[in-house]
């Protein structure tokens, strides 16, 4: 027979003495249960093997490894899936329980087991059971299309590379040939054709940076990060030379302030977002005032910190976290180049990083961002010097 | 009885414990007589008496079970999962067993029925 609202389980009930197990198998068959007999606890472990039921009924006391050792040893087995273990235990023993609870059990009825206390009890742990087999679909379902949006990603990720990589060699051809047409058939061409063809090159040139962010992004986005012991101070003074041309035009000045110069960065990408921080502050310079640069860095919260500040236009806070996103720009492209890229690549090593980036300003006042990333990433590294990069 | 037929199970296994009775006494005092320090003895022992505990309260034998109760509670005071032996407790083991048979021999009497099979 069936009992209303109460569905069947399969139950393994472990008990040694026969005629108490015969009490609790008529109480289970009475309110409709299937039952699965073990007598002692190696013989429990293998029904649960073989037989994957829904629910436990342990005795405590059984020849051989007892109801606790049982439960832990069920409960390693069972991992992550839950099976709920009740121990059935006489008057008198409850500080023991703590103990089987502790071991993985669940709860515990008292002997003698009467049919009203086990079909509330039943009833208690389907409740429970089923929330548990929600959340475990839940789970699964999560999983499974957590796993489908890492592989779309994937795909996506090398799409972009491809795509990007392939765009490079018919835009060098449209570049050259306009070129070399504009010098070839100078005297064939109108006015009007000399336009044309500037602007076909200044096209296939923005295109090409912009492949080149597009490229960069994927880069980082596709890649292993290799962390390795840096020393920021040389980084930074890398960076300056590099920038040094652009600087000495504009006459900017930049300030190397280091607090803290062994850092473990994985150094492309730590390097291609200080680049792309330097070089939008050299874009979004400020006219009438000589621009000064600030790269900073120092150890806060168990985090390295570095940041790039300048004296520049700034920007207002309430466009924060759209100037982080891919292709977002605050300004026409003919008042300020560039491709929308620069500060979605900074995010982006940063994220690779294990860290995060922001920054902080309000219009005409310059502006502060900020990198910053765990120093426990790359902390396998062992502890050495910083290998100076000039040579022993 | 009949229109119910778990009550009906249920007392013939009631039935068949207190017909058990004498004999798991009689494998009670066997296994004390074996008893030793050594973890099998100990462990057959324990297992007996906390069987009666339980199957007592089971099967409506509630002076049977205290009495099993009381004898577990001070042979193995680390209680279920540790069947380790208190050998100061060997004094007062007659006491305690002369208690559980004195628990057996009522039950055993209250049903007469009992050694009907």
């Amino acid at each position: 027979m069936t009992v209303e609202g109460l569905p069947v389980l399969k139950v393994l009930l472990v008990e040694d003495d026969p005629l108490q197990s015969a009490k609790t198998v008529a109480l289970l068959e009475h309110l409709g249960q299937r039952v699965v007999l073990a007598c002692d606890g190696a013989q429990a472990i293998e029904r649960f093997c073989s037989e994957n039921p829904d629910l436990i009924l342990m005795d405590v006391l059984l020849p051989g490894p007892n109801g606790f050792e049982t439960t832990r040893r069920i409960k390693e087995i069972a991992g992550t899936h839950w099976v709920p273990v009740i121990y059935l235990t006489v008057l008198g023993s409850h500080g023991n329980l703590v103990e089987g609870l502790l071991a993985g059990g669940d709860d515990y009825l008292i002997k003698p087991i009467g049919l009203e206390i086990l079909e509330a009890k039943l009833r208690s742990v389907l409740r429970t059971l089923k929330l548990y087999r929600a959340l475990e679909e839940s789970r699964d379902n999560l999983e499974s299309a957590n796993a489908a949006l890492q592989h779309a990603n994937r795909e996506l990720e090398t799409f972009t590379y491809a795509v990007a990589h392939d765009l490079k060699s018919p835009l060098r051809a449209i570049n050259g040939y306009s070129t070399l047409l504009a010098s070839t058939e100078s005297s064939a061409l109108s006015a009007d054709g000399h336009e044309y063809l500037r602007k076909i090159v200044e096209g296939t040139e923005y295109m090409g940076r912009l492949i080149d962010d597009l490229l960069e992004y994927s880069r980082l986005e596709r890649g292993s990060m290799n962390f390795e012991r840096l020393d920021v101070a040389r980084v930074a003074e890398a960076l300056h030379a590099e920038f040094r041309a652009e600087l000495d035009q504009r006459d900017a000045h930049i300030t190397i302030n280091i607090a803290s110069r062994e850092i473990t960065a994985d150094r492309n990408a730590l390097t291609q977002a200080l680049r792309n921080l330097l070089s939008n502050a050299l874009k979004f310079a400020a006219a009438g005032r000589p621009l000064e640069i600030e790269i900073g860095s120092r150890k806060e919260n168990a985090c390295h910190r570095l940041w790039v500040r300048d004296n520049g236009i700034g920007f207002d806070m309430r466009h924060h976290d759209r100037i982080f996103d891919i292709f977002e720009r605050l300004h026409r492209s003919e008042d300020y180049p560039g491709t929308g890229v620069g500060l979605a690549i900074v995010r982006k090593a940063m994220q690779r990083m294990g860290g995060r980036s922001w920054g902080s300003s309000s219009p005409g006042q310059g502006a502060i961002f900020h990198l910053e990333w765990p120093e426990s990433q790359g902390s396998q590294l062992q502890r050495t010097r910083v290998p100076d990069e000039n040579g022993p | 009885m009949a229109d119910d037929p778990l009550a009906a199970k249920i007392a013939v296994l009631q039935r068949a414990f207190v017909a058990q009775l004498p004999e798991r006494i009689r494998a009670l005092d066997e296994a004390l007589a074996k008893l030793g320090q050594d973890e099998e003895t100990v462990k057959a022992v324990h297992v007996i008496v906390h069987s009666l505990a339980g199957a007592g309260a089971t099967f409506g034998c509630p002076e049977v079970s205290a009495a099993a109760r009381e004898m577990e509670q001070a042979m193995f005071p680390g209680g279920l999962g540790h069947s380790k032996f208190d050998p100061a407790v060997h004094a007062r083991l007659p006491v305690l067993m002369a208690a559980l048979k004195a628990a057996a021999q009522r039950a055993v009497a209250e049903n007469p029925e009992s050694g009907q099979p």
